[in-house]
């Protein structure tokens, strides 16, 4: 099938299959392999990317969900060659190890504050909830959500 | 695989006409992608009715509330009519796994999957919903407890597609609640829905709907009757859970963890009580 | 100190955070294929035959490599060093299955879709053979013929001392359970392996813990020259002990020699859960002596480890239970037996901590029933037992050096509010019918690196730039954790420069030194040491370079602020530039150290952990209100990086005490989903505060001891231990879910009514 979408403030046009999966459209057929897949089944928050502001797992969209759309991935978050905001700060308060798990952390991170700009702890917690992190116990990515939040957001 | 992809309303028969037995609705995706990408499920073709217009609104009608059937869970969670009139549905969409499933799943998926923990199908059937359905031949409404047959069966045909589904007026008070394995991001071990209605601090009406704890949602109809013309105390619900515990040991088979949900059964109940302030939460606490 | 005791980002935090960081799944390579597994649907039997046909002329694909056409040379994943006497039971492709999982077959093909869609066009024709699914079964003799050497090992026998059973004594018998658990690295299992047909060379690019491990045995099986195998590490996304065994090297090897191209092999979740490795499940029999004032008089401990369907480490992993029983209280008499008892299931191997967990989980327990039949405080009786600085690993007889255990559980005891937490709890609980707190405490100790059990050494090399900075070469396999970042900041403080003046890559068997891999918590605490070691000979080397160059005499000059110059003369020295330059032009070499470490130390470090929870004993939930972890950790390199390591293995611990279990269905089949394997997420991590008694002490670099492994000994422990205290109950079985809690309530319930 044709789909268009916009893919990290661009317009794009491509042949592919309707049942493709977002995840390996991304990874396999553009190539932007910053979206992890981690589980394949929604548990482990990895894959999280941003449709029309929602943060949503890549490996549960296909592209016939995907027309019109507009998807921004971790690879979408660079201001003129640097980090933004959240991904210095995620940086900073070593929030990030292992890394696997951080773009995704970081897309729904970034999910909340675009619709909460100002979030208490709780809601942090409840907004990274699906998405795992098995090196740390979470503090330094929380914290670092609420001081994105702070200095003005994402 | 092909895929049908209606735009507007009026796309849709014609892309019903072409579906065949082995043809799949796509919804939310959250359930049937996994099945599809692990080859558990195999399809011809995809139909996608998410870009209709109708199928995303919810309206005020004359006959009650109707929700189309690809409104997201947390568009459900965050209505504000919702909210005020059916809180159990804004508490069972909140309840379901964690937000990206929630701005992905839908209304109509969760009823299409007809599975026994299904999050929304106790408070459906407690709100006597009305599933809209349309078919190649038109629209019908089914009472939702006609559409849910067994796990993952429904009564309907595999090109009638569900549209929307229709809330009637209700009067009661009610609220859900659902036990699972953890807090958070569980599957429902034990979900219930209930309603009530008080005149004097007497229930004169009370509803109870059980999710997980059947092929399909379960009406506790003893317990119900149990609580009519009474003041609610804890010893009443005691009781209800007794009722409800003494279902799951009689009908629930032993590994779909039977022994844990008849002693678990009277929290489960405390907690919903207490949920609709019913009873304090000293008396949940016990 | 300039940086060590600071807090840095990880190397390669900005590449991660844009996505940009590339492990082994993200590589791409040019004519590069995929591989997709075929794996036993049965637990136990014979692959009689295997119809590839219909797979080989799906679009695509390019060939299979399965267990009738690859060597059936045998092989031990565990071996990581050269010349290991390991018991050899496992093949590439077993045409044997023993479990549900077992490799039978690679696909090979252009994409991975094909390669996935082909393997469900191979028919398999199996020979069922009985099975069993745990060490009870297997010891009645169902699956004796699973190997030549039967299913049942013993795992080796420990006595020290002598059993004196006096009258008074206390005599505790306590049985423990611990179930499987995985890893759940976020990043599955990846691997590439490339053959050059002409150069006869393989090349492997993988996440793990030792690359030199990994080319003695694909050298060993592949029968190629060591020095035609190269083994690259990547990018990891986590190890927990996941990385260190060898699975997917094998696979990608043989598929890659067959096809002579880069083949990709990437384990999806299930896959990664069922056929790489997990901890075993064990079963613990003690007995424990105490005299009636908490003194320990004896442990006699027998463990029966499930080892799953192929032997991996789990002779030695079973002994190893024995040998961390050593290290964190004295007592006068021991006897410890294990077997590794072989089954249908997921095969066993490391995890984080390598066996001291489970060791804690069992004699940690133990001190609290004995501590609650004598009327004692938890904390009291590890006190009374705990060994102290100066004391020596009565097995070993390695001196345990600072070890601040008993420092660890005061001022945890102090910062935990233990005394008046505990009043507060009995009001609590005494008013609360359905909720019950409790709280529990326990000590883990953990080593810091192999000796003298195993070789261990270290190799670090460094040159100086042009530009005056320095390249260090050494072999670490960062998991994710930091210790690239750990080890550029030990030699940027020892060399006395600037932190981005120095540079590190990770291990790549064609330039980096021989090394025993990243394991046992070795890498701070004996690799760090070898990089002050090298940076201080650096130094000298500096001097003695400029010395030639000036003729100023070596021992006037100082190496200071990147220059070196004359004590007499400050103003006039050498940039470390202008040192590079010269040395190059007039001396015509590069200014280049190389250090050798032996470590002939092995001290203990400790950790106290204090829990608080609270159980709903009509759901048999529990919630972690309150906890805190106390380490010894000597000095801490990078602080926060170490917080939230030790906060992370809290999280790890305390899913295992509570959550997390690998099930097995009655057919065989593994759950591998985390949709059924449940973490703790950000919603319920309770706070965990973390504190560090850093009085440095040690051989370690600036007085530095391990955090990564001790610091989830004793978690696991603490939490059952606050369940247990909760509910007034002796359970030592984990996870302890709702199901496991409820299960036990109602049982007693049953009891009280029958009374």
């Amino acid at each position: 099938m044709e789909l268009s979408f916009i893919l990290n403030g661009k317009p794009k046009r491509l042949d592919t299959e309707p049942e493709r999966r977002l995840i390996d459209l991304l990874r396999k057929d553009l190539h932007l392999s910053g979206t992890k897949e981690g589980c394949g089944e929604g548990e482990c928050g990895a894959c999280t990317v941003i449709i029309d502001g929602k943060a949503v797992h890549s490996c549960l969209v296909l592209a016939c969900q995907l027309e019109g759309r507009e998807v921004l991935t971790i690879e979408g978050l660079e201001e003129a060659g640097e980090l933004s905001r959240i991904q210095r700060i995620f940086v900073e308060e070593t929030a990030i190890q292992c890394g696997y798990c951080t773009p995704g952390m970081i897309m729904s991170a970034k999910a909340l504050l675009m619709q909460n700009p100002h979030p208490t702890e709780e809601e942090i917690r409840n907004a990274l909830a699906g998405n795992i992190c098995r090196c740390s116990g979470y503090t330094q990515i929380i914290r670092a959500v609420s001081r994105t939040a702070a200095e003005g957001g994402q | 695989m092909q895929s049908f992809i209606p735009k507007t309303w009026e796309e849709i028969p014609d892309c019903l006409r072409q579906m065949t037995e082995k043809s799949k609705f796509l919804g939310g995706g959250t359930d049937l992608i996994i099945k599809l990408h692990s080859g558990q499920l195999k399809s011809d073709a995809l139909c996608y009715l998410g870009y209709v217009r109708e199928l995303r609104e919810i309206r005020e009608q004359e006959e009650g509330l109707s929700i189309g059937a690809y409104l997201s869970m947390t568009e459900l969670e965050r209505d504000p009519g919702i909210k005020a009139r059916y809180p159990a549905l804004m508490q069972a969409a909140a309840d379901v796994g964690s937000v990206q499933i929630r701005n992905n799943g839908t209304i109509g998926g969760n009823i299409g999957n007809a599975s026994p923990a299904g999050d929304l199908l106790p408070v459906l059937c407690l709100y006597e919903a009305k599933v809209e359905t349309m078919g190649p031949g038109g629209l019908r409404r089914l009472p939702i407890e006609e559409v849910l047959l067994s796990p993952g069966r429904m009564s309907l045909s595999y090109n009638e597609a569900i549209v929307r589904i229709l809330l009637p007026p209700c009067t009661m008070e009610t609220a859900f609640l659902k036990l699972g394995s953890r807090k958070k991001l569980t599957i429902s071990r034990i979900g219930i829905a209930l309603g009530a209605e008080r005149e004097d601090g007497r229930i004169r009406k009370l509803r109870l709907y059980i999710g997980a704890v059947s092929i399909k949602p379960l009406r506790l109809k003893a317990a119900e009757e149990l609580a009519i013309g009474k003041r609610i105390g804890e010893s009443e619900v005691l009781a209800m859970a007794e009722i409800l515990s003494d279902y799951i040991r009689e009908h629930v088979p032993e590994e779909f963890d039977r022994d844990y949900k008849v002693w678990a059964a009277r929290g489960a109940m405390l907690d919903i009580f207490s949920r609709l302030k019913l009873i304090s939460a000293e008396e949940s606490e016990g | 100190m300039r940086y060590v005791g600071k807090s840095y980002p990880i190397h390669d935090a900005e590449q991660k955070a844009s996505g940009r960081a590339v492990y082994a799944g993200d590589m791409e390579q040019k004519e590069m294929l995929y591989g997709a597994v075929l794996f036993s649907e049965i637990p136990h039997g014979i692959v009689k035959a295997l119809d590839c046909r219909r797979a080989l002329d799906y679009p695509g694909v390019v060939d299979i490599a399965h267990c009738f056409n690859t060597t059936k040379k045998e092989y031990n994943r565990y071996q990581s060093q050269f010349g290991q006497k390991l018991v050899k039971t496992e093949r590439v492709f077993n045409e044997h299955v023993r479990f549900v999982g077992d490799r039978i077959a690679c696909v090979i093909a252009e994409t991975e879709e094909a390669a996935r869609e082909a393997l469900r066009l191979i028919d398999v024709e199996y020979e069922r053979l009985p099975y069993s699914l745990n060490v009870w079964e297997s010891l009645k003799g169902t699956i004796d013929g699973i190997h030549p050497e039967g299913a049942v090992f013993e795992a080796g026998e420990i006595l020290y001392g002598e059993k004196r059973e006096e009258p008074g004594l206390l005599k505790l018998k306590t049985v423990t359970e611990l179930s499987r658990i995985n890893h759940v690295c976020m990043e599955t299992h990846a691997c590439i392996a490339d053959y050059d047909i002409y150069k006869k060379e393989l090349t492997i690019y993988s996440p793990n813990q030792t690359v030199y491990g990994i080319r003695t045995l694909i050298g060993d099986l592949f029968e190629l020259d060591y020095s035609r195998v190269r083994v690259i590490k990547t990018t990891m996304g986590g190890s927990f002990g996941a990385k260190q065994e060898w699975v997917l090297e094998p696979v990608a090897a043989a598929a890659a020699i067959r096809v002579g191209r880069p083949v990709k092999l990437v384990y999806n979740r299930a896959e990664t859960m069922i056929s790489s490795y997990g901890r075993s499940p064990m079963h613990f029999e003690t007995e424990c002596l105490f005299a009636a004032d908490g003194a320990l008089k004896g442990v006699d401990c027998e463990l029966i480890l499930d080892a799953g369907a192929y032997l991996g480490n789990s002779i030695n992993y079973a002994r190893t239970v024995g040998y961390k029983l050593s290290r964190g209280y004295r007592y006068p008499y021991y006897h410890f037996h294990a077997r590794a008892v072989l089954s249908n299931t997921i095969v066993g191997g490391a995890f984080r901590g390598w066996t001291s967990p489970e060791a804690a989980i069992m004699l940690e327990h133990s001190f609290n029933m004995a501590a609650r039949k004598l009327r004692m405080d938890p904390i009291d009786i590890r006190l009374k037992n705990v060994m102290h600085p100066g004391d020596s690993d009565f097995l070993t007889e390695v001196p345990i050096g600072n070890f601040r255990a008993a420092e660890a559980l005061m001022q945890g005891r102090e910062h935990f509010r233990w005394e008046e937490r505990k009043e507060e709890i009995r009001l609590f609980n005494r008013k609360n019918k359905r909720f019950r707190r409790g709280l529990g405490v326990s000590l883990g100790a953990h080593v810091n690196g192999f000796y003298p059990s195993k070789t261990d050494y270290a190799r670090v090399d460094m040159r100086l730039t042009e530009t005056g900075s320095v390249e260090m070469n050494l072999t670490i396999h960062d998991h994710g954790c930091g210790t690239v970042t750990a080890l550029q900041m030990i030699a940027a403080e020892a060399l006395g420069i600037a932190m981005e003046k120095v540079s590190l890559g990770e291990g790549d068997t064609r330039y980096t030194p021989l090394d025993v891999g990243c394991f046992s918590s070795r890498t701070t605490y004996v690799q760090g040491k070898a990089a002050v070691l090298c940076a201080e000979a650096f130094r000298e080397k500096l001097k003695e370079h400029v010395a030639l160059l000036t003729g100023w005499p070596e021992e006037e000059l100082l190496v200071e602020g990147e220059r070196v110059f004359p004590r007499s003369a400050p103003e006039q020295g050498y940039s470390w530039s202008r040192v590079a330059e010269e040395s190059q032009q007039i001396l015509k070499k590069e200014l280049f150290v190389s250090k050798e470490y032996i470590p002939d130390t092995n001290p203990g470090v400790a950790g106290a952990h204090f829990a608080m929870v609270e159980v709903d004993r009509y759901t048999g939930m529990t919630k972690l209100l309150h906890y805190l972890a106390v380490h010894d950790i000597g000095q801490a390199i990078n602080r926060e990086i170490c917080i939230a390591q030790t906060q992370g293995a809290v999280l790890m611990g305390a899913g295992a005490a509570l959550l997390e279990e690998v099930k097995t269905r009655p057919d065989g089949s593994p759950m591998g989903s985390l949709k059924d394997y449940h973490l703790i997420n950000s919603f319920e991590a309770p706070d965990v505060r973390v504190e560090f008694i850093e009085d440095g002490g040690t051989e370690g670099p600036y007085g530095a001891k391990s955090i990564g492994e001790v610091a989830h000994t004793p978690v696991t422990a603490a939490v059952v231990a606050a369940v247990n205290d909760a509910l007034g109950s002796e359970m030592n079985r984990i996870p302890l879910t709702p199901d496991v809690i409820c299960a036990y309530l109602s049982e007693r319930e049953k009891g009280k009514k029958g009374e």
